[in-house]
């Protein structure tokens, strides 16, 4: 199972969704009001709970709405490849996928 | 505060290899003000433990607690009981909390989760900096409550060594000189004469271990 993060302002469309369950399987979608509200805490729950990787969708940089979202969740992100690596899982396990904002349903 | 960090996960991992019940005890003190051992450092080292052992197909028991301070035994008495049902107790508290939780419980399997590092401050978010190395023989107000000892590279108590270049270290050219800082700090203060004082010798006979401090007038 690939449980995936994205970002309320974020704009992820139907195509965009499609794409990535037909390379994931069964997919699990969790809408956050910004990746930066993703705590550690919250990004490894999914790994004990059986997840076999974890997809952060955010916002580029500049363009995030509450201005250092993504970066932050990049940093987060980052912490937890190290330990998914330090405990054999491996550090691709986890990723963040920067898309477009507000791009549109059929993007 | 007590700055520590954490150990390598796989160096955790591997001291609690043999254990199924682990009670993970962090420490609301120091390493909670550091983000090494708070609480929300031991629920991410329980996620850890338990993803582990999930991939790896092994049993585990993950107890979590946190308590207001692991160097003072009184704090370890509400959770007697879940230090008893344990098998180990990985503590995320300095090493006084570890040893203390080892002179309390000498039955008891304690092991060390954080690399305890030094006395220092939060310099900017996400970062910590020495300011004290207990010397015991405290000379901050010469120095303008800027202590050379513990910024300094090189111990130098009689002003900037020679490499000193526009205010910058010459060891770490990233770093403010102290004696630098120290003679701003006099200036704005207009006590530039302690910049002439020659400090005595530093009785470094005050830092040899095991020290103890003897209050007579508070013993029992």
């Amino acid at each position: 199972m690939v449980v995936c993060f994205y970002c309320y302002h974020s704009g992820v469309g139907e195509k965009f969704w499609a794409q990535i369950e037909r390379s994931s399987g069964e997919l699990k979608k969790v809408r956050v009001d910004c990746t930066g509200k993703l705590d550690i805490l919250s990004l490894l729950k999914p790994f004990e709970d059986g997840a076999d990787k974890v997809i952060v969708l955010g916002c580029p940089n500049e363009e995030c709405h509450n201005l250092t979202g993504s970066y932050k969740a990049k940093k987060r992100i980052q912490y937890i490849q190290q330990v998914l690596e330090d405990i054999g899982l491996g550090k691709e396990q986890i990723e963040f996928i920067t898309v477009p904002r507000w791009v549109g349903v059929n993007a | 505060m007590i700055v520590a960090e954490r150990k390598p996960i796989r160096e955790i991992l591997k001291m609690i290899e043999d254990y199924q019940k682990i009670l993970i005890l962090g420490c609301r003190a120091c390493v909670t003000a550091c983000a090494a051992g708070g609480q929300k450092d031991v629920e991410i080292m329980g996620s850890i433990i338990r993803i582990d052992r999930k991939r790896r197909g092994l049993p585990v028991e993950v107890y979590e607690k946190t308590i207001d301070r692991q160097c003072d035994p009184l704090f370890f008495a509400p959770i007697d009981n879940l230090i008893t049902k344990s098998e180990v107790v990985l503590s995320m508290a300095c090493g006084v909390g570890v040893n203390m939780l080892a002179e309390t419980y000498p039955n008891k399997v304690v092991l060390p989760a954080l690399n305890t590092g030094f006395m220092g401050l939060l310099e900017e978010q996400g970062v910590w900096a020495e300011r004290c190395i207990g010397c015991g023989d405290c000379i901050l107000a010469e120095t303008a409550g800027i202590c050379p000892l513990s910024r300094c590279p090189k111990h130098s108590l009689d002003g900037p060594c020679l490499g000193s270049i526009n205010g910058k270290c010459v060891v770490y050219p990233e770093n403010q000189c102290v004696w630098y800082v120290i003679y701003e700090r006099l200036k704005t203060l207009k006590q530039l004469d302690k910049m002439e004082r020659i400090l005595p010798f530093k009785d470094w006979s005050k830092t040899v271990s095991p020290r103890r401090v003897i209050r007579e007038d508070l013993r029992l």
